[in-house]
């Protein structure tokens, strides 16, 4: 893991996205997921010694701050809910590829949350299942389950809805 | 898995997340090393000019206990002599005044 400013600065320009993608899996507004982001970081960097592997520490972080600030935005986004514009994607979709890549995100939303931050650590965030074990405190072959369960809804999902078309 | 499984791990792979805004790494960034707060300056520059000061004050003490304490510096003086104590040079106390008494 890197040590001074400069190595975070690298290590965040290169994995950052990937970190911001699993932020947003337990926020409601991009904004909020920056916002988790960022408050789980520092979390991380003022902590980090308690860390076993600090990759997944810095997950764990920056889930919990995630879900510490959709408990407070809870009763502003029911107010809002009915106002509120569609978020973007998350993803830099190339034109081309619009139509199947807007399908697959579409599905990823409908995922349930534990196994949707599964396929986020593990296919964006390039951890693996022993390091999103420990960043979610569960078995090894839980994490591997969520994974295989998730990638199998996934499909009949997508699959489906080609059969649909 | 299967074959169709394998292939859609290969999209989601190829799919980018955003990369999250310059300006936001920044403040992460900056966070590591915050600057010291506003009180923290004051506090800092108040325990600085408390030593200043103290250190001031027991220079003025010692100075002063250096120029006070003690025999004064001893000053040679000769008499004439003619006088009654038949000593050329007494060693006498830094006080002008004692020495013209004797002449």
């Amino acid at each position: 893991m890197p040590q001074s400013a400069q190595e975070w600065r690298v290590w965040l320009e290169r994995h950052g996205a990937a970190l911001l993608l699993f932020a947003a899996q337990w926020s409601s507004t991009r904004s909020d997921a920056e916002d988790a982001m960022q408050t789980g970081f520092l979390r991380f960097w003022q902590t980090r010694e308690k860390a076993r592997d600090e990759v997944a520490y810095l997950y764990t972080c920056v889930r919990g701050a995630a879900i510490d600030l959709g408990r407070g935005q809870r009763r502003r986004q029911v107010r809002e809910t009915a106002a509120s514009l569609p978020e973007p994607s998350s993803f830099d979709i190339p034109s081309e590829r619009f139509e199947r890549e807007s399908a697959i995100e579409a599905a990823l939303r409908e995922l349930p949350a534990d196994q949707r931050e599964v396929i986020v650590m593990k296919i964006w965030g390039d951890l693996t299942f022993a390091q999103i074990a420990q960043a979610l405190d569960i078995p090894l072959n839980t994490a591997a389950s969520r994974y295989r369960y998730a990638i199998r809804r996934l499909e009949n999902e997508l699959s489906s809805e080609v059969g649909h078309e | 898995m299967n074959e169709r499984e394998f292939n859609l791990e290969a999209e989601l792979t190829a799919m980018r997340p955003k990369t999250p805004p310059p300006a936001l790494l920044d403040q992460m960034l900056a966070a590591m090393h915050p600057a010291p707060r506003q009180s923290n300056r004051l506090l800092l520059c108040a325990i600085g000019a408390g030593a200043l000061a103290a250190c001031t004050i027991i220079s003025i003490i010692t100075q002063d206990q250096a120029t006070h304490s003690g025999q004064p510096s001893p000053s040679i003086v000769h008499l004439d002599a003619s006088h009654p104590s038949d000593q050329p040079t007494v060693l006498a106390r830094a006080n002008p005044g004692w020495a013209d008494g004797l002449k």
